[in-house]
């Protein structure tokens, strides 16, 4: 199950450049959260914070509180809070250097499984989740690189979800996609919001439209408005969320 | 009056720089001919065989690379060891782990050694590796100081010099190698909860594999190629075999201690022999190192010798 | 999917690995603070020394002196031979030559920067059939910088943006145009940069001189050419260890020459922030 995901007055910025302001916004389990806005305004930055990803960049600082179900995630182990909280990142990014079947079987490696029959029992679980496994089953042991881009990020997908997440953290999956590959990504995060709570960055309102329960947007840095996703998109309280979701925007 | 068009100044201008182009290549080949020429008699005397001939023998007039040879590959050899081991770690963790400020000082610092003049590292080498070696070495010699180990002065010594002279080559070269790799892909093992440690065997070294392999062929051409601060500490004995404290001579330090005194001429075309030997392998190395390196930035590591 | 607790064993393994990177990177500075620390100290002390007294002042400063002119009047006159005409082949290989003909050009740089420093010595040696001059001293200097400013200033040359280029010529400006006002304004703080490294390593060198200036001067007791280094390597190469004041306070000297052109090198290729 998924678990909810709360930011509280999370500031980040890199070297002396203030790039998020006091950021709050509650991201509930089960749901589809949909962070937009206009390019630079701090949204892959703000997801970032959320698996404290943004704390490895040289340079990148940050203030506030991530409550992972009523737990700060800073006060935990990074690498045990970027287990919970998987990343799918915008560009198709599976390790080019091992097979299909590695690349989904890693991350479980990492966190101690060794047993060859249960990783392969589990990669394929992941992938059938990614609705990859009946195009791959065959091709398990090839490089990565054989797949096409909507499948390697789907393979993103999968190797994210065999360690078992409760969030998913999605960095406009779609934006290098055909929109075949883009429909399937979305037909899948439809599918994966029963088990698991996801962030989900994207330039394209109508697919925030589309897949989002929860709608956030951000400018210059600063969280303007959130609501439900149906609400900021017909009836918008501030000024400049309406610019933007009705395309007048400058 | 015929006046010069745009396109005649053009193509003079090309020409010049070709012409550049070429006398600098004229000028290698001309330095290329004039070592065979100068190492003719000995090649006529030895033949190949100059290679394996075990001695350096002017009273025998007997002259062979092999002892040099030898010296120069288990010199070299321990130098890119050392600055292997320690290059790529420290190269690792320049790029990987510490605080900006620390890591730019200690990249800073560690270019300044590769500026510093090898005449300067014999200086040190004479100051402080001699006689820490010495003093390591001399309990366990016992009373057998002969006239060939002991006191310090060595392949070991050598070696070591060789190690810190070619470390800023390893660091730099790997350094930028590391700078190179995917972002991407590092970003994505941490995002599954990989530790600095699994990050960079699982993300970053697959793809830094050539850079410092072709990091460790430049440092084997410098180590090659270094004649001055080596020919002070390695005793400059023409030997093959002897162990690691034994005192040696490679082939660049052997070229740096005989040239500067009066020599016989077959000794002489016996020494530009040893010279073309040097050249030949040197280059392959150096050729080798930087075929391996894709990319490429203004750094003092790809400077040779 | 179930969860397998393994956080210790990682933790350590992570704990290892940055503490087996620390050691090394000491490791590897190491040898530097030992350097400047030893040669620091001895240097300081041999100038105090010799300029403290009244009776080794004179002769000291003379000898100082007389080097210190002499190893950057060659390095100059290197300079001012090598730089233009690897600079200019430079231009040539990054600009006019082909991709075929670029990287054959590249290749053959390549494998003539593999020539070892002391052997450009004996090529000129034999090439002036033994006359020892300082002409022959910078002749050695040239001879085996000129493949390394060709392809430390094609490296520089090659990374401006084919776009500006593209753009001036789309312009209308010549070759020749491009070049002096896209080209090599952009490049040029690189450029300095990187011959700037060169010129601090040209200073230091001493074996392309050993063979020909020590050959001919030491040892036929015309010592009227001496530079700084080859000053230095002879007096250690004959006593076989250190023993003359005067030896500290020229490596100490030379060091510090050569930092400084290293530091300029550095402020001139500082990036802007
Ligand atoms: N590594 C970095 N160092 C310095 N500044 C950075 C870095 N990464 C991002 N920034 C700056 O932070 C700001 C926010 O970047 P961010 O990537 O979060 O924006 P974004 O909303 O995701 O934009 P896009 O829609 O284009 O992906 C930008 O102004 C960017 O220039
Ligand atoms: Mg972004």
């Amino acid at each position: 199950m998924g678990k909810a995901l709360e930011a509280r007055g999370v500031s980040a910025r890199f070297n002396e450049q203030v790039i998020l302001r006091e950021v709050t916004l509650q991201m509930p389990a089960n749901q589809v959260t949909a962070i937009i806005g206009p390019p630079g305004c701090g949204k892959s930055t703000f997801i970032r914070c959320l698996n404290r990803l943004h704390e490895t960049t040289p340079g990148a600082t940050l203030s506030g509180e991530v409550l992972l179900d009523g737990h700060s995630v800073y006060d935990m182990d990074p690498t045990e809070v970027r287990r919970s909280v998987a990343m799918i990142f915008h560009r198709p990014n599976p390790f080019p250097t091992m097979s299909i079947l590695d690349n989904v079987a890693v991350g479980l490696r990492l966190h101690g499984l060794r047993n060859r029959a249960r990783l392969a029992e589990s990669a394929e679980q992941a992938l059938r989740r990614a609705a990859l496994w009946d195009e791959v089953k065959d091709r398990l042991h090839l490089y990565s690189s054989v797949l096409s881009l909507g499948q390697q990020q789907r393979l993103c997908i999968a190797r994210a979800l065999a360690i078992d997440p409760v969030v998913v953290l999605m960095d406009e999956p779609a934006s290098t996609l055909d929109p075949l590959s883009t429909l399937v990504i979305e037909e899948l995060i439809e599918e994966l919001k029963r088990q698991y709570t996801i962030i989900i960055v994207t330039h394209n309102l109508q697919q925030a439209a589309r897949v989002a329960d929860k709608t956030a947007f951000f400018l210059d840095g600063e969280m303007i408005e959130q609501g439900t996703t149906t609400a900021l998109f017909t009836t918008p309280q501030d000024k400049r969320t309406a610019d933007y979701v009705t395309g007048r925007f400058g | 009056m015929r006046q010069v068009s745009a396109r005649g100044w053009n193509g003079l201008f090309a020409g010049v720089l070709a012409a550049c182009v070429l006398v600098v290549i004229g000028a290698g080949i001309l330095a290329l001919a004039t070592l065979i020429v100068a190492s003719a008699p000995s090649i006529r005397e030895f033949g190949i065989s100059f290679l394996w001939i075990p001695a350096w023998n002017p009273l025998h007039r007997q002259y062979g690379a092999l002892p040099f040879l030898y010296g120069s590959f288990l010199t070299a050899g321990i130098a890119v060891l050392l600055a292997g081991v320690i290059g790529v770690t420290t190269a690792v963790a320049l790029t990987q782990i510490g605080v900006r400020w620390l890591r730019s000082v200690l990249s800073l610092l560690l270019e300044v050694l590769a500026v510093i003049p090898s005449v300067v590292y014999g200086v040190w080498a004479l100051l402080v590796i001699v006689p820490i070696i010495a003093r390591l070495t001399d309990h366990q010699a016992g009373g057998s100081v002969g006239a060939f180990t002991g006191s310090g002065f060595g392949m070991l010594a050598g070696g070591v010099v060789l190690g810190v002279m070619v470390m800023p080559t390893v660091v730099a070269v790997t350094r930028e190698a590391i700078a190179s790799a995917p972002k991407d892909i590092a970003e994505a093992a941490m995002a599954l909860g990989a530790t600095r440690q699994e990050t960079v065997a699982l993300a970053v070294m697959p793809f830094v594999r050539k850079g410092i392999l072709g990091s460790l062929y430049l440092g084997l051409a410098r180590a090659f190629g270094e004649a001055v601060a080596v020919s002070l500490v390695i005793g400059n004995q023409p030997r093959s075999g002897g162990g690691l404290l034994g005192r040696a001579s490679t082939l660049a330090s052997m070229l740096a201690h005989t040239l500067s005194g009066t020599v016989p001429p077959l000794q002489t075309a016996a020494l530009y022999e040893l010279g073309l030997v040097l050249f030949l392998i040197a280059a392959v190395f150096y050729g080798l190192g930087r075929s391996y390196i894709a990319r490429e930035a203004i750094s003092l590591g790809f400077l040779p010798w | 999917m179930t969860r397998v607790s393994y956080k210790t064993g990682r933790k350590l393994k992570n704990a290892l690995f940055v503490s087996i990177l620390s050691l090394m990177t000491s490791l590897a500075v190491l040898p530097l603070l030992s350097l400047l620390w030893s040669i620091g100290v001895q240097g300081v002390a041999a100038l105090v020394g010799l300029f403290g007294a009244p009776l080794s002042r004179g002769a000291a400063s003379a000898v100082l002196a007389s080097a210190l002119v002499q190893s950057l009047i060659t390095a100059a006159a290197s300079v001012a031979i090598a730089m233009p005409l690897g600079v200019a082949a430079a231009i040539y290989s990054s600009q006019y030559a082909g991709l075929r003909a670029g990287r054959t050009i590249r290749f053959i740089m390549d494998i003539l920067s593999g020539l070892p420093s002391i052997l450009s010595g004996m090529v000129v040696f034999v090439l002036l059939s033994g006359v020892s001059s300082m002409l022959a001293g910078v002749l050695a200097l040239v001879l085996y910088m000129l493949p390394v400013v060709v392809r430390m200033a094609d490296q520089v040359l090659v990374a401006v943006p084919v776009a500006y280029i593209e753009g001036s010529l789309a312009l209308g400006a010549s070759r020749i145009q491009t070049i002096f006002a896209v080209v090599l304004p952009t490049a040029g703080k690189n450029l300095v940069t990187a011959l700037l490294f060169v010129v601090a390593r040209m200073v230091g060198e001493t074996a392309p001189l050993l063979v020909i200036l020590d050959g001919g001067a030491t040892f036929q007791g015309k010592a009227g050419f001496q530079p700084l280094p080859l000053r230095l390597y002879s007096a250690l190469a004959q006593g076989g260890s250190v023993s003359h004041q005067i030896v500290y306070a020229e490596a100490l000297i030379l060091l510090a020459i050569i930092v400084a052109v290293y530091g300029l090198a550095r402020w001139v290729g500082r990036s802007d922030r």
